[in-house]
């Protein structure tokens, strides 16, 4: 336990390099201005950036894409403050109480509690997230085959049902989407191509971030051009409330708002939009200040914006040990780790004893730059949130263009990025959730080589799934999943036609 | 009018002097920005291992650094793509191994070994290890086991149509009884398959199962190979062509790691990395390291490397067709059927 | 919105999903049989197998989505209904129009045919023109950003761009 923190302490001392805290700088200064554009957040900002980072060592690229995953998490609250729009669906829920804020003069102080707030919640994420690393490191080298396969099957049933609580058939037939693109490709135990239209392109399967960039990218050109308005910014106000005295007041309701970020980050795909939502409620219900919320109060910041941030430390967690990923978010920065040719999984720590680590480290670093960039950044981001969407647009277009196209230098990926975005429209519209799509894609591969291998190691008897404890604790997780939602409805018949 | 003719002036002068040194330190000077080094398969294998020393060899004398990143997938054949893809000027090489020789005949990519030249720095022999609790002592053992039980012994390798699981085949055709041969992702999964008893036994390098011997987890019951190991530990264990004399026939079939550029690649620029290559070889230090990785130095480069690779490839080719593997028979790709196939 | 429209594009959506998971049983019956055949593959590891239980799965839920969708009122004959019409030509339908239009000009003719930097300016000049946003910054704004991606992808990571 404790060596473990002697590594970071090491790695920590690495990330000091300059270079190191220039990159890590430059991340997060990206990441909180994308955070603040509306129509773009963490999930289409990882992958846009992944190309870039293609071509410089592993430890820099870890670097950056997590300080971007921060700053974007902060950065969503400064436009939900100022101009009443969210910035990523993370600060959704901020702008209840931080724009009431706003008109009340008070700017200033709101995005102050959002960045002291995001900083702690980091830091809490990371606190857990390391704790756990180890323990669930250890426990997953016990895996073998019908555990990885019950284990890939429990992201995407969880994932489906909390991705799409009103209904979570669609949840899971977006998973099976997933599954069905990832299946696209030469498959692991026979090699043969399968689905690939006899397009060799196709033979090393559909390229990951490339079909991210057209999934998310395209339905936010969209709705950012239709849902063009006059965007009035809040003047800033004073800074004047005594923050330090602020957190030790509230030491109690951050640490339960922290608590809350995590535990929906680390469960498969349900990311931060979802975690805010649930500590703003919570807020409501226990904090004494629960029922001016609306009416702009700090909590209503605070809640969010601790939950948001701690999510990143619980989404990275799974996605490292397990291999598989938290939220959205995080599922992009997996693919991205993986074309750096790291597998996040049970087998991280044997291969590449380093990074687990250096996340962590990373994320520490991240934690205090939110503060120092956050800081410098609000004053600017008034103007730069007066951007025109068109410019931004056209600049996000060309973005997925030539970031689809540089992962393989084809244009072919440009096509199928092209197509992916008008899948992600329709799912849009449809009500479709695409976090199971990614999770799917991305744990298919590992889901049918394991069914299959299991089976054959079995001789064709299913009986290999169900004969080891783990099994069948999985299996225990995977049925509540989907009981769960089933039961809710019996319960509360009318839920299913209320929730949006 | 002639204050704009000479703001242009200034910019057209500004443009020849970019292109002539773009011309004169782009062809004339190699390297001049840092390479990058794609390894085709997942860090911590041996060909990623060998390419990470490579480079750390190779960046003092080209005095450049070479970034070496990994892109596993599609058997290898995403990262030939994508360096196949880029500008064949040298700054992006492919880290690959034998595996390469086997991308025709599976159909992972077009461009096979004549596609490319080759610098071929080391290679680990084959073994069949079980777990060190494993009721099986000697390979016979295990043969016996597999005789009465056809099909049920398991045994992992690092994917199906590569070398190890090639190297187990021809160890069952030539005892003549039937294993099941359990694909995983790489030789590590397939080593802790074995390790968690998912497996019986598996088929890999000994230079990524000798830790595990080391550390008394994993024993080692055959070399795969018709040459002995130099290490003294090893001595006693026997070699696949001692235990059956007509598996002879299927070598030379070794595993070799290093990297390769496309061959369209200019020719000087070929002759600088190999002058480099040459000096790591000599180099030491890398003796040191390859008696550690339990690799034998191989050092091939220019046409020698290739003559071996292209010759390889065929004899893999065919082997895998006949072991009933290959995805494409190796008649269609014009290769010539070696004297031993029937 | 009226939902009934909706509910009718959701079965619509579901007809084209089963059409999906039949195709995927199709073909993976199709390049399973004859590894089955030859002896190469049992019927639990072909390489159909995950594929056939999935796009089963697909057919099976998407039916239930159908059924649901069904039942609350959305039928096919919304499909010719003024609330579809009305959605078919609103702004955000428009807007899906135009900004598919431009990217597959961008994607499948200009960037096969021109150098990446003057299919960059183009397309960003036309993406702006069709949003009514045409000024000179934008004009700037587009030379810049394809010569800063050109310099960035073409010189710096060097990818060989069209």
């Amino acid at each position: 336990m404790f060596e473990q923190f002697a590594i970071l302490g090491r790695e920590f001392v690495t990330l000091l390099s300059p270079m190191n805290l220039l990159l890590q700088f430059l991340g997060m200064a990206l990441g909180v201005i994308m955070g603040a554009l509306p129509g773009l957040n963490a999930t289409l900002g990882i992958a846009l950036l992944t190309p870039l980072t293609f071509a410089v060592p592993t430890q820099y690229a870890l670097a950056v894409l997590m300080a971007l995953y921060i700053g974007v998490m902060f950065g969503g609250s400064i436009s939900a403050i100022l101009i009443n729009i969210p910035g990523t669906g993370s600060a959704a829920a901020t702008l209840l109480d931080g724009y009431p804020l706003a008109k009340k003069g008070q700017a200033a102080n709101a995005i102050m509690v959002s960045r002291w707030t995001s900083a702690v919640g980091n830091f809490w994420g990371l606190l857990f997230f390391l704790l756990c690393a180890p323990i669930l490191s250890a426990l997953a080298l016990n895996f073998s085959s019908p555990e990885y396969f019950w284990l890939g099957i429990m992201g995407i049933a969880v994932c489906g049902s909390f991705a799409s609580p009103d209904m979570p058939v669609r949840g899971w037939i977006s998973g099976l989407i997933g599954l069905l693109i990832a299946f696209i490709g030469i498959e692991d135990i026979h090699a043969v191509a399968r689905f690939t239209f006899g397009r060799p392109e196709l033979f090393t399967g559909v390229e990951l971030i490339s079909a991210m960039m057209g999934f998310f990218g395209i339905p936010a050109v969209i709705s950012a051009l239709h849902t063009r308005q006059e965007v009035v910014t809040e003047q800033l106000g004073k800074q004047d409330l005594p923050i330090w005295k602020y957190l030790k007041d509230e030491f109690y309701h951050i640490f339960r708002w922290s608590a809350i970020g995590v535990w929906i980050g680390a469960l498969p795909g349900v990311g931060e939009n979802v975690a805010s939502f649930l500590a703003y409620a919570d807020a409501k219900k226990n904090h004494p200040d629960g029922p001016k919320m609306g009416t702009g109060v700090y909590a209503g910041v605070a809640a969010p914006e601790t939950a948001n941030n701690s999510a990143i430390g619980g989404a990275a967690l799974p996605m490292l040990t397990l291999g598989i990923p938290g939220s959205p978010p995080a599922a992009v920065l997996m693919g991205a780790l993986m074309l750096h040719g790291l597998r996040p999984g049970p087998l991280l720590p044997v291969e590449n004893p380093e990074v687990i680590p250096q996340i962590g480290a990373t994320i520490f670093v991240g934690t205090i730059l939110t503060l120092i960039v956050g800081a410098l950044l609000t004053r600017p981001m008034i103007n730069i949130l007066k951007v025109r969407p068109e410019i931004l647009m056209a600049l996000v277009s060309v973005l997925v263009v030539i970031g689809s196209y540089s992962m393989k230098s084809s244009i072919f990926d440009v096509k199928v990025m092209i197509l992916f975005g008008i899948l992600g429209f329709i799912c849009d519209k449809l009500d479709y959730n695409p976090a199971p799509i990614v999770l799917g894609m991305i744990l298919g591969p590992m889901i049918d080589f394991n069914l299959r291998r299991t089976l054959m190691l079995n001789s064709g008897n299913p009986i290999g799934f169900f004969n080891r404890p783990l099994s069948l604790v999985l299996i225990g997780i995977i049925v509540l999943s989907f009981v769960g939602p089933i039961i809710k409805k019996f319960k509360d018949p009318q839920a299913g036609e209320t929730v949006a | 009018m002639r204050n704009l003719l000479r703001k242009n002036m200034f910019f057209v002068a500004l443009l020849i002097v970019f292109l002539v040194s773009v011309l004169v330190f782009g062809a004339e000077r190699y390297p001049v920005r840092s390479l990058n080094n794609i390894v085709f398969s997942s860090a911590g294998g041996g060909t990623d291992v060998v390419n990470r020393f490579l480079a750390s060899k190779l960046e003092p004398i080209l005095k450049q650094r070479m970034i070496v990143s990994n892109m596993p997938g599609g058997l290898g054949g995403t990262a030939a793509e994508y360096v196949w893809t880029q500008k064949n000027d040298g700054y992006t090489v492919l880290g690959c191994s034998e595996t390469i020789t086997t991308f025709l005949v599976n159909n992972a990519t077009k461009h096979g070994s004549a596609d490319w030249q080759f610098f071929i720095a080391s290679g680990s022999p084959g073994v069949i290890a079980v777990d060190a609790k494993s009721p099986y002592n000697t390979v016979q053992d295990l043969i016996a086991a597999a005789a009465q039980n056809p099909g049920k012994i398991k045994i992992a390798n690092s994917g199906k149509g590569k070398l190890w699981h090639l190297k187990a085949s021809i160890l069952e055709r030539s005892a003549n009884v039937k294993f099941m041969h359990v694909p995983y992702n790489g030789s590590n999964p397939a080593i802790i398959s074995v390790l968690s008893g998912e497996t019986d036994a598996v088929s890999a390098a000994l230079g990524e199962v000798s830790e595990h011997v080391r550390a008394g987890k994993l024993k080692v019951l055959v070399i795969t190979e018709d040459t002995p190991v130099k290490d003294q530990a090893y001595a006693k264990v026997p070699l696949l062509t001692d235990l059956y004399p007509e598996s002879a026939k299927y070598f030379p079939l070794r595993q070799w790691l290093g990297f390769a550029v496309p061959k369209d690649t200019p020719a000087a620029i070929i002759g600088i990395l190999e002058d480099a290559f040459k000096k790591v070889m000599n180099d030491p230090e890398t003796d040191k390291f390859m008696d550690q990785q339990y690799m034998e130095k191989l050092a091939l480069y220019g046409q020698e490397a290739n003559k071996f690779a292209i010759g390889m490839e065929v004899n893999i080719s065919w082997i895998s067709h006949l072991l009933g593997v290959s995805t494409v028979d190796p008649a269609t790709l014009n290769m010539p059927k070696p004297a031993w196939v029937e | 919105m009226e939902k009934k429209g909706w509910y009718s594009c959701q079965i619509l959506f579901s007809f084209f999903l089963i059409l999906v998971g039949l195709y995927v049983i199709f073909n993976s019956v199709r390049y399973s049989m004859p590894l089955i055949k030859a002896g190469d593959a049992t019927y639990v590891d072909a390489p159909g197998f995950s594929p056939v239980v999935c796009g089963g799965l697909l057919i099976i839920l998407s039916l239930y989505v159908a059924y649901g969708s069904w039942k609350r009122g959305g039928t096919l004959r919304y499909f010719f209904s003024a609330e579809m019409f009305a959605a078919l030509k609103s702004k955000e339908a428009l807007t899906f129009y135009k900004v598919f239009t431009l990217m597959f000009l961008y994607g499948f003719v200009l960037l096969p045919s021109l150098p990446y930097w003057l299919s960059t300016i183009l397309f960003m000049l036309a993406f702006m023109i069709t949003f009514k946003y045409f000024t000179w910054k934008a004009v700037a704004v587009s030379v810049l950003t394809s010569f800063t991606l050109y310099y960035v992808f073409g010189t710096l990571f060097s990818v060989a761009l069209p």
